[in-house]
């Protein structure tokens, strides 16, 4: 039996191939970058139908650039959807931990990259925004702020936000724009800022935060995503827990079977890719579920 | 500007209309999200897809891929798939509604046996009518005979061909791995035993060390090796194929990841074409190597792809 998409958007735009602009490509932190990219027959033309339209929560597969004008092996870089523009263009927040990323931060307004998508399912739309509770680590922030950001604004979307550091916030601006400060908890391991250590001990230390909470939207590395799930089944076992997986993916499009996730029920482990990346965290197989997933460096 | 005409890459192997000569390689390739991006009909000659054992196979522990910049990646996929009756019912159908080109069906099994039931059920499945050939792919261990490789032993390959072509008159492609002294005698033997074309090459084996770690980064130690980095390797393999066997069809894959290594390899000898890992670097690439493949045969005057067809053997 096939799995189904746990939440595919209605009107899911279909995926394209295809050359992009870079509009802007700007360090936002010591190893933090926000890259803004537009088709590139939609900047000749400014056809609007031509620009993206993306629904939080799903990704792009972007390709590495030439180095020295000479096509080069290199699989794509999975990259969460964090912005879309009323241009057709979005944006992408990614953290350089890795030859590929490296070579993102390297270009420059003008610069050209291709790019598959959207791809993948989406965050849940349904979910009431004042009663959703989004817990975010490092750059896996970005789908979450997507998906607030299309909902009231302040938003009355609580936001608990681990990083290792005050300076590992990078988007603390666009925080601000969205959430308020009664609803935000930035946690830091070092203490530089706001709560002294993890989102677990944070969300412990601050039960108003978890109130009233009916959903959860979890985006982060594994072991956080792990210990979130933990605390939900303790304390909030009647709510709604997706996790946003951020695997591995050497190909994005259900090709190559190499970012796959055991899923209860299912007799076979699902491509994250094609069926996720978002996932009920009760269906998942947490027990085989890999320790080393993190998004292409 | 004038490119050669739509028929120029056009191929009629075993009876099977082939729209264009490139098709995909086995397991790298989800046609539903590739027609999505590409409009197949336009671009792909066939599909080929993901090999389906007799079972479902959950496959291989991840990590199952490591990227190799530069010259392509390992694979230890393990052959994850539903199975057969999952793919018959739900999988065929859908690719038939991709592009509307020809179905080749990859199948892998442990035992001629199992070979034998996958070819009478698929004879009687519905869904039959949708494919057009089979690929072989012998790279299993032959589980009834001590865990030899198919792919390895001319005599197992005779067998396996022959006995499948008493159960299905579907036109037989036999995939053949190169991790062997010399591919030949497996060529002759299965091109004897009826098989409409050879499949040149499967992956080659490799493996790759995490230097901080200490150890082989995929589980299984090694994998399949593929991509830009062993084109040279598959090109050797198909030029000496096709010395060998020169009235034998070969289709020529292995790292195939722009049009100039597309028409060598034609000129190695191969009359249809498949690109698997280069799609995961550019989903585009069957439109484009479409396109530069014509403009080439334009600008040489070529008006059909047969004449490149072993030309670098004349």
């Amino acid at each position: 039996m096939p799995a189904a998409p746990v939440c595919t958007a209605p009107n899911t735009p279909l995926p394209t191939d295809t050359l992009c602009c870079i509009l802007s490509n700007v360090q936002v932190g010591p190893t933090l970058w926000i890259m803004r990219l537009l088709p590139q027959h939609h900047a000749a033309t400014g056809q609007a139908a031509s620009g993206f339209t993306c629904h939080p929560g799903q990704f792009v597969m972007v390709g590495l650039p030439e180095t020295s004008g000479v096509p080069s092996f290199s699989f794509r870089r999975p990259m969460s959807v964090y912005q879309t523009h009323d241009d057709g263009s979005l944006s992408i927040f990614y953290k350089v931990h890795g030859r590929g990323t490296r070579l993102f931060s390297e270009l420059t307004a003008g610069n050209t990259l291709a790019l598959t998508g959207p791809l993948g399912n989406t965050l849940p739309q349904d979910a009431p925004p004042e009663s959703t509770l989004l817990v975010g680590g490092g750059i896996g922030i970005a789908p979450l702020v997507c998906w607030a950001s299309r909902h009231l604004s302040p938003s009355p979307t609580r936001l608990v936000y681990g990083v290792h550091s005050q300076a590992d916030i990078g988007i603390s601006d666009a925080i601000e724009s969205i959430f308020t400060k009664e609803h935000t908890l930035i946690c830091t391991d070092d203490g530089s800022t706001g709560f002294n250590g993890n989102v677990v001990a944070g969300l412990t230390k601050n039960p108003q935060l978890t109130q009233g909470i009916t959903h959860v939207l979890i985006c982060g590395p594994m072991p956080m995503m792990r210990a979130t799930w933990q605390f939900c089944q303790t304390n909030l076992p009647d709510a709604n827990v997706y996790v946003s997986l951020e695997e591995h993916m050497p190909c994005g499009t259900g090709s190559c079977s190499g970012c796959v996730v055991d899923v209860i029920d299912e007799p076979l482990p699902v491509k994250s890719c094609q069926v996720g990346p978002v996932f009920l965290a009760s269906r998942l197989q947490w027990a085989t579920t890999s320790v080393t997933a993190g998004s292409n460096a | 500007m004038t490119t050669a005409t739509a028929s120029a890459t056009q191929q009629t192997i075993a009876g099977i209309e082939f729209p264009h000569c490139i098709l995909n390689a086995s397991g790298c390739f989800n046609p539903v999200t590739f027609h999505q991006l590409n409009h197949l009909g336009a671009c792909l000659g066939g599909i080929v897809t993901k090999t389906t054992t007799p079972e479902p196979r959950p496959g291989n522990p991840l990590p199952r891929t490591v990227e190799l910049p530069g010259v392509g990646m390992l694979n230890s996929i393990g052959l994850q798939n539903p199975g057969l009756t999952h793919v018959l019912q739900q999988d065929i159908p859908t690719f038939a509604d991709c592009g509307n080109v020809p179905i080749i069906l990859s199948i892998a099994a442990c035992s001629t046996a199992e070979f034998a039931d996958m070819a009478a059920a698929i004879e009687a499945h519905p869904h039959r009518r949708h494919i057009q050939a089979l690929e072989v792919n012998l790279s299993c261990p032959n589980v009834a005979k001590g865990g030899v490789d198919f792919g390895k032993s001319p005599e197992l390959i005779a067998d396996i061909i022959t006995t499948l072509k008493q159960v299905t008159p579907l036109p037989l492609f036999a995939k053949l791995t190169p991790n062997v002294a010399s591919m030949v005698p497996m060529a002759e033997s299965a091109m004897a035993a009826g098989a409409s074309g050879i499949v040149a090459i499967n992956t080659v084996l490799g493996a790759h060390i995490n230097i901080h770690s200490k150890k082989a980064t995929l589980p299984r130690i090694s994998g399949g090796y593929s991509g830009p980095g062993i084109f040279p390797i598959a090109l050797h393999h198909v030029l000496t194929l096709k010395r060998a066997l020169p009235t034998a069809t070969i289709i020529g894959v292995g790292g195939i990841s722009n049009a100039e290594n597309a028409i060598a390899m034609l000129m190695a000898g191969a009359s249809l074409l498949q690109v698997g890992t280069q799609c995961f670097a550019n989903p585009s690439v069957f439109g484009q190597l479409h396109q530069q493949l014509h403009q080439y045969m334009a600008d040489e005057g070529i008006t059909h792809m047969d004449e490149l067809v072993g030309a670098a053997l004349a």
